[in-house]
C-alpha cells in the first residue's frame, strides 16, 4: 500500500473525536459577547449610527466656533472700554486739578 | 462580515483547530480548548488584520500555532515527553485509545509534529502549512519526508 495513503489512513482513524462542538461554541459566544464588537464586524444600523454622531459632533463644534469668537470679540470690546474709562477717571484726577 | 457570519465560520472551523492542537498538547484536552478558545477571541477581535490573502481556515490556524508556541515555552515541556496525567486519566478512555497515535508521533520533533498532523490530520497542503507555520516550503516538505520515514517505520512494526 502506498506510504502516504497509508499514513493518512491511520492518523484519519486514530485522531481524536468530539462531541461537545455545541458547549464549545457556546462558550466562545459567551466570552466574545463580553468583549467589545471588533469595527469591522458593524452592521449598516451601525454604521448609521457612527454617520450620525458625527454629523452631530460636527455642528457642535462648529456651535462652539461661533460662540468662542463672539466671546473673544466681547471681551476685547470690554477691556477697550474698561480702558477707555480708567483714562477718563485719570485725566479727571490728575490733569484738570492742574488747571 | 457581522457577528453571527464570523461565529458561523468558526463554527465550521473549531472542531479541527481543536483535535490540532489537542494531538500537539500529547493530548490534554483542557489544555487545547483553552488554547483554542484564546486563539478564536484573538482572531475575533484582529478580524480587520484578517486581508482575505489566505483562506479563514488558514488564518485561525496560524493564530492558534503562535497561541501553542507561546505556550509551550511558558511551559519548557522537554520534546518528545508524554505527561503522565495524560496516560494515568482513569477518567479518559478516550485519550488511551488515541494512545498509539501519540506513540508515532511521540519522538518526532515539534515542527515535525506540527507538519505532520497539518499535512496528514487536517489535510492541508504545503502552501497552507508555509502559511500556518511562517516554515518555507522546503522546510516543510524537508521536515514531511523525514517524519514519513518515521512514521513508515512505525506501522510496519506495528502490523507485525
Amino acid at each position: 500500500m502506498n506510504t502516504d495513503k497509508k499514513i493518512r489512513d491511520f492518523f484519519m482513524s486514530s485522531r481524536p473525536e468530539y462531541d461537545d462542538n455545541d458547549a464549545f461554541m457556546r462558550e466562545f459566544e459567551r466570552q466574545s459577547a463580553m468583549l467589545p464588537q471588533p469595527a469591522s464586524m458593524n452592521t449598516p444600523e451601525d454604521m448609521e449610527k457612527a454617520e450620525r454622531l458625527q454629523t452631530l459632533r460636527r455642528v457642535s463644534s462648529m456651535i462652539r466656533r461661533t460662540y468662542h469668537i463672539d466671546a473673544v470679540v466681547t471681551s476685547a470690546a470690554a477691556i477697550a472700554v474698561c480702558l477707555l474709562c480708567f483714562t477718563l477717571v485719570l485725566s479727571a484726577t490728575i490733569i484738570f486739578p492742574l488747571f | 462580515m457581522t457577528r453571527e457570519q464570523f461565529i458561523g465560520l468558526v463554527a465550521e472551523e473549531q472542531e479541527s483547530l481543536r483535535r490540532f492542537l489537542c494531538v500537539l498538547c500529547d493530548g490534554d484536552r483542557v489544555a487545547a480548548d483553552d488554547l483554542a478558545q484564546e486563539a478564536l477571541l484573538k482572531a475575533y477581535m484582529s478580524y480587520t488584520g484578517f486581508e482575505g490573502r489566505s483562506r479563514f481556515s488558514t488564518w485561525l490556524f496560524r493564530i492558534a500555532y503562535n497561541c501553542f508556541c507561546d505556550w509551550k515555552k511558558s511551559r519548557r515541556l522537554p520534546v518528545g515527553k508524554m505527561p503522565d496525567d495524560r496516560i494515568s486519566d482513569d477518567a479518559s478512555d478516550k485519550a488511551f485509545a488515541h494512545q498509539k497515535l501519540y506513540l508515532a508521533i511521540n519522538s518526532l520533533s515539534d515542527r515535525e509534529r506540527t507538519a505532520v498532523l497539518l499535512f496528514y490530520m487536517e489535510d492541508k497542503s504545503v502552501k497552507d502549512i508555509e502559511a500556518i507555520t511562517g516554515m518555507s516550503s522546503a522546510a516543510v516538505r524537508t521536515l514531511l519526508f523525514r517524519a514519513r520515514r518515521h512514521l513508515k517505520d512505525f506501522l510496519g512494526k506495528d502490523s507485525v
